[in-house]
């Protein structure tokens, strides 16, 4: 649980945004309830997985899109590029890759591979409700499919395995109105998980529980300003694995692209402590 | 954990009390009284007749009517000094077979009015917090569960 000044930040900075901010243009209303692309491929913010069905498209009506995010700390980088098909606001399909520049292991001679690859194969539905419309908000469930493509890294770090499922339940919200005359998107998901540091160091064979939560505040229907935390297992016993955090802004110009960068905290990964950096994405909605 | 815990509590109290002490004016006031909402109902129903995407919806609509009805129930739902006599949302859009699309296409065309007309993104946020709740009554099928009480309320209790 690293950084307290981290989250200090995190919570001035989201409040302070919620009082600001009537200048920019704007246009749809209905413009970001698709969300961004999370780093595992299915629609969220970028670290944590929303509840949200990716796309635009409502009843009869179906949708595309992609994107790709790097994120940079002082010793590593990954890079995520993920596509889904969604289907009438009820299903979502997505398929993606991650690779993990290993540059902080290779100096301290941990390895002399310079990355690891991942491929994710994810799947949600969503049960009942809308994030806008329904007082209790939307509740999705999904699972997402992960094979490590390093099978021998994975086993000379300790883990039992290169692949592995997540299975989770989502809940996202959109209150209208809230705090400071601003929507607010409140996003909560319980996931059943066997992976390390999302499986790129590897699987377990049994699940355990996390959960992930994000905020943001819609300064306007383009702009969305908030904070994400993701709770992570730590189970293998040579590697410390943290909690990751992160502080975003997202623009959402039209319906067709949306931009976000945050700042990260990833705490300990692959032994090397105090990750610190900065995360960038862009993705395309047919 | 406690850090956490304490910046979350003190920020959300820092939320409120800048928020209750900013000078409150009343939705009706924000929206420019009678006048204002009558250029905004203007504003909303010329853009979606523009529309295309409608087909007959708006086209083929009584407008006059339309923005007679609509100027009572904004108003009202402003807490100005009128009352909605007309159809329930059910009865008024019974038979039209309106579509989310659709639903989704006149917020934004009333959104883009009020920006086009300089309203503030809160006044926006606020009237559309009050308009949302009829979605489910006018909607020609939905899988929510109707939630729309006899008369309009603030949903979320947030009041002004």
């Amino acid at each position: 649980m690293p950084v307290p000044n981290f989250t200090t930040a995190i919570c001035t900075f989201a409040m302070c945004a919620a009082c600001v901010g009537n200048a920019w243009a704007d246009s749809g209303a209905l413009l970001a309830t698709s969300g961004l692309r999370s780093i595992e491929g299915s629609a969220g913010g970028g670290l944590t997985t929303w509840a949200l069905i990716a796309g635009h498209a409502e009843q009869g009506e179906y949708a595309l899109g992609a994107g790709i995010s790097r994120a940079v700390t002082d010793g590593f980088a990954l890079t995520s590029a993920s596509a889904y098909w969604s289907q009438g606001n009820r299903l979502e399909v997505s398929i993606g890759r991650q690779s993990l520049d290993l540059d902080a292991l290779v100096e301290i001679g941990a390895t002399d591979r310079t990355a690891v690859a991942m491929d994710l194969y994810g799947v949600k539905y969503r049960l009942a409700g809308d994030p806008v419309y329904a007082s209790f908000g939307q509740f999705s469930l999904g699972a997402v499919y992960k094979n490590n493509r390093d099978a021998a890294l994975v086993r000379t770090i300790g883990a039992d395995r290169a692949s592995g499922i997540d299975a989770y339940l989502a809940w996202s919200k959109m209150w209208l109105d809230g705090p400071g005359h601003r929507n607010w998107l409140l996003n909560l998901t319980l996931r059943a998980t066997q992976a390390h540091q999302l499986g790129l160091t590897g699987f377990d064979d049994n699940h355990t529980l996390s959960a992930e939560g994000a905020v943001g505040v819609f300064l306007n229907p383009n702009w969305v300003v908030g904070a994400e935390y993701r709770n992570k297992p730590d189970r293998l016993p040579n590697v410390a694995e943290d909690d990751w955090a992160d502080l975003y802004l997202a623009w959402f110009p039209n319906k067709r692209w949306a931009v976000a960068v945050a700042y990260l905290d990833l705490g300990s990964i692959g032994g090397v402590d105090d990750q610190h950096g900065w995360f960038a994405s862009v993705q395309y909605n047919d | 954990m406690i850090s956490l815990r304490i910046c979350a509590l003190t920020g959300f109290a820092l939320l409120l009390l800048a928020c209750a002490t900013t000078p409150k004016e009343g939705l009706y006031q924000a929206l420019g009284e009678g006048p204002g909402i009558a250029s905004l109902v203007n504003e909303a129903v010329h853009r979606s007749h523009a529309d295309p995407r409608f087909g007959e919806l708006f086209s083929e609509a009584d407008l006059d009517n339309l923005r007679s009805q609509l100027n009572s129930q904004i108003c009202e739902l402003a807490d100005g000094p009128c009352v909605y006599e007309g159809l329930s949302m059910a009865e008024a859009h019974s038979g039209m077979q309106i579509s989310r699309a659709e639903f989704n296409w006149f917020v934004e065309h009333t959104r883009d009015a009020m920006t086009a007309l300089g309203y503030s993104v809160g006044t926006q946020n606020r009237l559309l917090a009050r308009l949302a709740p009829m979605r489910a009554e006018i909607l020609s099928d939905t899988d929510m569960p109707a939630q729309m009480p006899e008369e309009p309320v603030d949903p979320l209790g947030m009041g002004d």
